[in-house]
């Protein structure tokens, strides 16, 4: 069971594609945080950001391209391809596709996501979308 | 938040800086939309950029994320009925207006002093408002007088006297 820890970061992103939004906790250990560009946020926190997101961009897939596990810990590559339907981050429906990729690294305990850092900007997108925020 | 009293000075302050009258179209399913705009201005010409900025409550404003080609015209001074048009909501502004399409199929205003179309380049969301910057695909003007909005009025271009 060379590729467990990865396995349940796919598993992870299945679920967020099939939007099973409710489940996600069970992904999670329960002092789960996840570091962002903008600080430390909980799984609650996290599982909203997925769900906006899911909402906005009602097609969104994201793929796990790389995965690489060293001990508890796997980074993996990931991209995400979606159309914006609905407002996001306050930002109208433009109904434009867009593409957003980045890596994360999760350090797994007992089988659950115990930690992230993701190099995700969620200004990426809004910039992608050729928005840009003042 | 902002003090209520800087505000209302700042409010104040833009009365003093008078302005022409666009407005500023698109069109969303074949169907025309506008609304009245003195937040236009010059960028750049080489390339060719302009601005409009629109006000995030604007029933139009929704639309403006989901194109990319917009028109501007500038009022003449026999057009204060198209403004007052304009400046409603929840009305069908189109139907009460002389108007035709641009070259990018958006509509300009009939015997308006000038017209123009863009392309969206980039949206800025600014506050109460969002900045729309875009490249300039098509400007003409026609020599009619402009009209002119200073302190909540309207006033008849034509009639400026110059200053020596």
């Amino acid at each position: 069971m060379n590729n467990a820890n990865a396995n349940i970061v796919l598993a992870f992103w299945e679920a967020v594609n099939a939007k099973q939004y409710d489940g996600l906790d069970g992904f999670f250990t329960k002092d789960y945080v996840r570091h962002t560009l903008h600080g430390v946020i909980s799984a609650a926190d996290f599982v909203k950001i997925l769900r906006d997101r899911g909402d906005a961009f009602p097609d969104l897939v994201s793929t796990i391209l790389d995965t690489i596990e060293n001990g508890e810990k796997v980074a993996y590559r990931w991209g995400s391809v979606g159309t914006h339907r609905a407002a996001y981050l306050g930002i109208p429906a433009t109904n434009r596709n867009v593409r957003a990729q980045g890596i994360t690294i999760s350090r797994i305990k007992e089988g659950r996501i115990a930690e992230d850092w993701s190099s995700w900007e969620t200004l990426n997108v809004l910039h992608s979308l050729n928005v840009f925020p003042l | 938040m902002t003090d209520a009293a800087l505000i209302d000075s700042i409010k104040y302050f833009h009365r003093a800086f008078p302005t022409g009258v666009t407005i500023v179209t698109t069109t969303v399913d074949s169907q025309p939309y506008g609304l009245a705009v003195n937040a236009f201005a010059s960028v750049s010409l080489d390339p060719p950029l302009v601005m409009v900025c629109v006000k995030s409550t604007s029933s139009t404003y929704q639309r403006l994320f989901a194109e990319d080609h917009f028109g501007v015209s500038i009022l003449s001074n026999e057009q204060a009925r198209v403004a007052q048009v304009f400046a409603q909501s929840g009305v069908d502004k189109f139907s009460q207006i002389a108007w035709s399409c641009g070259n990018s199929g958006v509509p300009l205003i009939d015997d308006a002093s000038a017209q123009m179309e863009f392309t969206v380049r980039s949206r800025m969301p600014a506050g109460t408002h969002t900045i729309f910057v875009g490249d300039v695909t098509r400007a003409c003007a026609f020599g009619r007088p402009p009209l002119v909005y200073a302190a909540g009025k309207f006033y008849d271009g034509g009639k400026l006297v110059p200053l020596d």
